[in-house]
C-alpha cells in the first residue's frame, strides 16, 4: 500500500481509495489493485488533499474509519474546491453503518456505497467501481480476464451472455439512431404537414405511418433474430446437458472453487502452499500407490448388486471413502457433489437410499431433501444425513424435513453399514406391506 | 477429549472406516495432503481479504476429511476456526490458521514416514 500521496510526476491513477487504517482495508485494496491497473491506495495525511486536486482521479473511494469522517473529508474537498473535476464518489463502510451510507447516497452526497467489513461481495466492489469509471467516461476499466472472474462459466452460458449483451447494445444503438433521425427532420416540414392535415386523427396516422411503424418493424426484426439465436442456443444446451450431468468437471462451492488460487496472500500471514509440501512429491506418491493398488486388486466377483445408493457429499475425498465402503459390500453406488447435482440424478435414476451431507454449497442437504420429497411422487426413498452435528434438537428438526436417520461424521465402517442396512430393511418392509 | 489428548495422526481412524486395505488407505492419505495444501492456500487468501464466510466454509470442508483420515488435532483446530469465523475475530483466525498449517505439516511427516 502506498502510505503517502504520489508525486505529480508519477502515474495519475484513475481510481484511488483514501484510508486512515491500512490493515482494515487491505482486503478491498488487494481486490482493486488486482483488477485495476491505474489504482492507488492513499493514506490520509496533510498531503492527500493536494494529491487529489492534482491527480483528479475519476473514481474516489472513501474508506475512513467511520462514515462521519468520510462525510467530513469529502465535504471539505468539495467546499475547498479541491474536487473541481467530474468524479464518482464511493463511501466504504462496515455493516453497522450501511444504513447511514445508504442515506448519504440517497441524499446525493456520495454516488454509491459498499460494505467492506465483512467483505462478502468482492465482485460487487469491482462492479461499483466499474460503474464509476463508465459514468465519468474514464479511459480505464476493471480487468475481467483474470482466472478469478472467468472461471466456472461454461461455454454455452458464456455464449448466451455474449448474445444477450450484443442484443442489448444493438437495441440501445437503434434507439439512439432513431432519436437522431427524428431530431434531423426540419421543423418546417412538420409545420407544413400540420397545415395540410384536416384533423388531429390524420396527423396521428401520418406520424404512425412515417415514423412509428418503421421503427417498430425494425425493432421487431431485431428482437426476432436475437430470440431465434437464443432459442437455438438453449436447445443446443439442453442437448448437451444430459451428457454433462454425470461428470461434473469442477467442484464449485458458491464462490469457492477447489483449484489452486491465484490470489495474493496477505503479507503478515506467512503461511501458504509453499510452506507445506511439494506437488511433485505428492503426485509421484499417489501415482505409485494407485499402480500398486491396481496390481493388488482381485478380479471382482460377479455377484448380483443388491441396492443402489446415492452419496451426496461436497468433499470428494470423504465421498470416495463412503463410496468405497459401500461398493465393497456390493451396493451400487452413485455420487453427487451437491444438492442440485443430486436432484438431477434423482430425476433420472431410482435409488433405494440416499446418504446426504447437510452443509453443502449450491443446495444444502435439508433443502435438497425437501425437494426430493416433492419429486418422489409417493416413493419414500430413505434419506440419511451425513453430519458432524450431534445436537438432538436439530435431529428432530431434520426429521420434519423427511430425513430418516443420520450418520455422524466421521463414522466407522460398521456404523455406516449398520445404519444403511437398517434403513434399507425398513424401506423394504414398507414396500412389502 | 481435550486438544492435548488428540492425536496428530490416529492410524486406526482409516482402518475403522475402510478396513484393512493398506493401498487404499495410502491413496486417501496422499489425497488428503493434496486437498489440505489447496485448502490452506484458500484459508490464507480468505484471511487476507477478511472473508469470514469463506473461512468458515473452507474450515468446514477440510474438517470432514481431516477427521476421517485421523488427523485429530487438525480436525479440532478446523472446528475451532469454523466457530470463530462466525465471530469475525481476525486475530484468532490467524492464530488458528497457523496452528492448522503446523498440524498438517506434522501429519505430513507421519504419513511420509509410513509410505
Amino acid at each position: 500500500m502506498k502510505s503517502n500521496p504520489l508525486s505529480v510526476g508519477s502515474r495519475h491513477p484513475k481510481v484511488v481509495m483514501i484510508v486512515d487504517n491500512g490493515e482494515d482495508t487491505s482486503g478491498a485494496a488487494n481486490i482493486l489493485a488486482s483488477h485495476i491497473d491505474e489504482y492507488r491506495t492513499i493514506l490520509l495525511d496533510d498531503k492527500t488533499t493536494e494529491y487529489i486536486h492534482q491527480t483528479a482521479p475519476a473514481v474516489i473511494l472513501f474508506a475512513l474509519s467511520s462514515i462521519e469522517k468520510c462525510v467530513e473529508y469529502y465535504t471539505f474537498l468539495v467546499e475547498e474546491s479541491e474536487l473541481n473535476h467530474i468524479h464518482y464518489s464511493i463511501v466504504l463502510c462496515n455493516n453497522k453503518e450501511s444504513s447511514l451510507a445508504f442515506r448519504c447516497c440517497m441524499k446525493g452526497l456520495f454516488d454509491n456505497y459498499f460494505v467492506y467489513q465483512p467483505l462478502y461481495e468482492r465482485l460487487r466492489l469491482l462492479m461499483v467501481v466499474q460503474s464509476g469509471l463508465t459514468e465519468t467516461q474514464a479511459d480505464s476499466q476493471v480487468q475481467t480476464d483474470s482466472e478469478e472472474l472467468s472461471e466456472k462459466i461454461d461455454d454455452e452460458l458464456s455464449a448466451l451472455i455474449d448474445e444477450g449483451s450484443r442484443c442489448k447494445q444493438s437495441l440501445l444503438k437503434k434507439i439512439s439512431q432513431s432519436r437522431e433521425d427524428i431530431s434531423k427532420v426540419p421543423s418546417t416540414d412538420l409545420i407544413k404537414d400540420i397545415k395540410d392535415l384536416d384533423s388531429p386523427q390524420k396527423l396521428l396516422n401520418n406520424i404512425n405511418e412515417d415514423h412509428v411503424h418503421p421503427l417498430l418493424h425494425l425493432l421487431e426484426e431485431d428482437i426476432r433474430t436475437s430470440l431465434d439465436k437464443i432459442i437455438a442456443q438453449l436447445l443446443n444446451q439442453r442437448g448437451t446437458i444430459k451428457e454433462s450431468l454425470p461428470v461434473k468437471k469442477q467442484k464449485t462451492k458458491g464462490l469457492i472453487t477447489h483449484v489452486p488460487s491465484i490470489k495474493k496472500r496477505n503479507n503478515d500471514l506467512e503461511i501458504g502452499p509453499d510452506d507445506l509440501i511439494s506437488d511433485e512429491l505428492l503426485s509421484e506418491k499417489l501415482a505409485e500407490t494407485e499402480k500398486r493398488s491396481a496390481e493388488v486388486k482381485q478380479p471382482k466377483e460377479e455377484t448380483s448388486l443388491t441396492h443402489s445408493i446415492l452419496v451426496v457429499e461436497d468433499n470428494k475425498l470423504y465421498r470416495d471413502m463412503i463410496s468405497s465402503v459401500l461398493s465393497k459390500e456390493n451396493y451400487r453406488v452413485d455420487e453427487a457433489e451437491d444438492g442440485l447435482c443430486a436432484l438431477e440424478k434423482i430425476k433420472e435414476n431410482r435409488y433405494d437410499l440416499i446418504l446426504m451431507d447437510l452443509f453443502m454449497p449450491n443446495l444444502d442437504g435439508l433443502n435438497a431433501t425437501k425437494k426430493i420429497r416433492q419429486l418422489s411422487k409417493g416413493i419414500d426413498t430413505p434419506v440419511i444425513a451425513l453430519t458432524g452435528n450431534k445436537n438432538k434438537e436439530l435431529v428432530k428438526k431434520w426429521a420434519n424435513y423427511g430425513l430418516k436417520g443420520y450418520i455422524i461424521k466421521p463414522s466407522t465402517k460398521t456404523e455406516i453399514l449398520s445404519v444403511v442396512k437398517k434403513n434399507l430393511e425398513l424401506s423394504q418392509e414398507k414396500l412389502d406391506a | 477429549m481435550t486438544n492435548n489428548q488428540l492425536k496428530i495422526f490416529n492410524n486406526s481412524a482409516m482402518f475403522d472406516l475402510v478396513g484393512d486395505d493398506k493401498e487404499l488407505i495410502k491413496k486417501f492419505q496422499i489425497e488428503f495432503l493434496q486437498q489440505a495444501k489447496q485448502s490452506i492456500a484458500k484459508l490464507s487468501d480468505a484471511y487476507g481479504q477478511s472473508d469470514f464466510t469463506t473461512l468458515k466454509e473452507e474450515a468446514h470442508f477440510l474438517k470432514t476429511s481431516a477427521k476421517a483420515i485421523g488427523a485429530e488435532q487438525t480436525g479440532d483446530y478446523l472446528q475451532q476456526l469454523e466457530d470463530i469465523s462466525e465471530l469475525n475475530d481476525k486475530n484468532k483466525c490467524k492464530e488458528l490458521i497457523i496452528l492448522i498449517n503446523n498440524s498438517i505439516k506434522q501429519v505430513y511427516g507421519v504419513i511420509k514416514n509410513e509410505i
